[in-house]
């Protein structure tokens, strides 16, 4: 027994002595009463004919020889005659004198079952919160256990998909190789075409040098080889570094990518893999871009979090396309993407890699090309795994 | 025990009848894993805020199921299901909702208050101090700017620690880059404390940030 039931125990029993005392009181008082009334009547009964003392006494206790059945129709005989019928209808004044004892011992009785039961609801409904509580704890507890299997399993599936989805990316430019040094190496071609397939054949090399690395990255990511390990770090330098990766490249279109002055900060970030988040989005800004155009890079300080905006002057997304960019290998079927070298990863290791810092992307329609909306917390991060 | 937080069975939500009759929500069927940052988009008048009213059980089905761990919740008495939604989940609405005779840390701590539960201070302060906050926790919610208050909302639904936030178009008032703030704030926070984010909203550049986007159109999921 806990201590509550205890106390409950106790409050019961002091409920029970109490009621007890209340009625052995009442009655008490009410036999009192009685006794009193009948000396009284003996006294009168003495005064009115004083020299039969003694008969009277006798009678009053019950120790004369009169029969009982004939003295109660001569009492009888004796009310009819001289009408003492008020007197005898009403209450006679021991029981009236004990009334008010009865009405309040009642009205006691009534309050204490009321609370009884009102008390026992109360009880009954905390159970009842209770149970509901506990099934609630069950529930949680089986779904924690359902988690982790779900867990394992989609580990599972994800492993699986990766490994589809890299074999499919390895097939298309393995082919186009191969094709390449089979016509290369036939004998049906003229020097200069063969020279031309080579050619293209180094170029596939190239490409699936490019995607190699790329899926790399992705594989050591997605089985956690390689964690982002997010502390405080100056925003100005990762910024930096990722500009100057793709300095050249713009140079080279003649693309221009200005960065607006700002106050530098130091933010929660993984200077190596922030800096590659950066680089994936300018380079698809410079990629998509034509010639002669600008990139801004704006920085603003917010509250909780600093937000790099990304605007280029490119082709732009289309709206039903924007949340499938970051998905892992997506690439937009127009012309003008395909034509473009690329292996759909990038975008997808960025929100990948601004994910595990607690960041987030997501690509607005610019003026005239696309924003990249970039945030990075300025507090750590620590994502529950 | 289903292996989904959150799930609707064929849910059927209609208003009017005969010719005015509405489906807001017309057999749609649907589940939420934990963990999983969910938007569902529409357009306005698509049914998707009935939806997110059924999620959290402020609204009864005509027919149909909403499980929450796999337990139906409109099997629970009334009293039971306050209970289980101010324990289970957390709202935040477009217009914040906050009362405006509180300052910031009494909105934040009502929830609890109402389930008689203690605040647990540090993390409330904590999480004050993430959302940023902190210096702001004596203030009234009048005095602060649409981005402040959605933060105390924020903090106000994430204070309980529940399972689940439902979202109602949180960032519609907000210019965008305090919207993509707080989407940020939201989604980190969320990740972090292990909760599952369910946010309705009409703007595809806001469903771009979710795990899993959900298409809703005349009181039907059309995609997923």
């Amino acid at each position: 027994m806990d201590k509550r039931s205890h106390k409950r125990v106790v409050l019961f029993i002091g409920l029970l002595f109490l009621i007890l005392l209340g009625g052995a009181l009442a009655a008490v008082r009410w036999i009192d009463t009685v006794h009193t009334e009948e000396l009284e009547m003996l006294g009168q009964c003495i005064l009115l004919k004083p020299g039969t003392e003694g008969e009277y006494t006798a009678a009053f206790l019950g120790k004369n020889s009169v029969d009982r059945e004939r003295a109660l129709r001569t009492g009888r005989e004796a009310r009819d005659k001289y009408g003492y019928t008020e007197r005898f209808r009403t209450f006679s004044p021991s029981l009236a004198a004990f009334l008010p004892v009865l009405i309040s011992f009642m009205l006691f009785c009534t309050l204490l079952t009321g609370f009884l039961i009102f008390y026992q609801q109360k009880k009954r409904h905390l159970a009842d919160i209770k149970i509901f509580d506990l099934e609630d704890k069950l529930a949680e507890m089986g779904e924690e256990n359902q988690i982790l299997r779900e867990r394992m399993a989609r580990e599972e599936a994800k492993t699986k998909t990766l490994v589809t989805d890299i074999s499919h990316q390895l097939k298309t430019p393995l082919a186009s190789l191969k094709m390449c040094y089979e016509i290369a190496d036939s004998g049906s071609f003229t020097e200069e075409e063969q020279q031309t397939f080579l050619r293209q054949g180094i170029h596939e090399v190239n490409k699936l040098e490019n995607l190699t690395k790329a899926l790399v990255q992705i594989s050591r990511l997605e089985t956690n080889m390689i964690r982002v390990e997010g502390k405080m770090e100056s925003l100005k330098k990762t910024i930096r570094g990722a500009v100057n990766s793709v300095y050249m490249k713009a140079f080279e279109k003649n693309i221009t990518i200005s960065v607006d002055e700002f106050e530098d900060e130091k933010i929660f970030q993984d200077p190596k893999w922030t800096q590659e988040a950066l680089v994936n989005v300018l380079d698809n800004a410079v990629k998509y871009s034509p010639p002669g155009t600008e990139v801004e890079l704006r920085v603003s300080s917010m509250v909780s979090c600093c937000l790099i905006e990304i605007e280029d002057q490119g082709i732009g997304i289309p709206k039903e396309e924007m949340h499938q960019v970051f998905q892992r290998f997506y690439r937009g079927d127009r012309t003008e993407v395909q034509d473009t070298e690329g292996s759909g990863v990038g975008l997808y290791l960025t929100r990948k890699i601004l994910e595990d810092l607690g960041g987030s992307i997501r690509i607005r329609k610019g003026k005239r090309g696309s924003i990249f909306q970039i945030s990075l917390p300025k507090t750590p991060y620590r994502a529950q795994k | 025990m289903g292996a989904m937080l959150l799930e609707t069975v064929d849910l059927c939500k209609y208003y009017g009848s005969g010719d005015n009759l509405v489906k807001a929500i017309d057999h749609t069927t649907m589940d939420i894993q934990r963990g999983e940052f969910t938007a569902i988009v529409g357009r306005s008048g698509s049914g998707k805020s009935t939806l997110l009213h059924m999620l959290g059980a402020l609204d009864r089905p005509d027919s149909g199921k909403v499980l929450i761990e796999g337990k139906n919740v409109f099997h629970l008495k009334d009293e039971q299901l306050a209970v289980f939604r101010r324990r289970k989940i957390g709202f935040i609405f477009q217009n914040y909702n906050l009362i405006p005779s509180l300052n910031v840390w009494e909105n934040i701590v009502l929830p609890m208050g109402l389930d008689k539960k203690k605040a647990d201070k540090s993390f409330v302060l904590d999480l004050a101090e993430r959302i940023g906050i902190a210096d702001k926790l004596k203030s009234l919610p009048n005095t602060l700017s649409g981005g402040q208050q959605q933060r105390v909302a924020i903090a106000r639904a994430l204070a309980a620690k529940p399972a689940i936030i439902l979202a109602d178009e949180p960032t519609g008032n907000l210019d965008s880059k305090t919207e993509m703030e707080v989407i940020s704030l939201l989604k980190a926070c969320v990740n972090e404390y292990g909760q599952t984010l369910v946010m309705i909203t009409h703007d595809e550049t806001i469903a771009q940030m979710a795990d899993r986007i959900l298409v809703i159109e005349d009181g039907k999921v059309v995609s997923q």
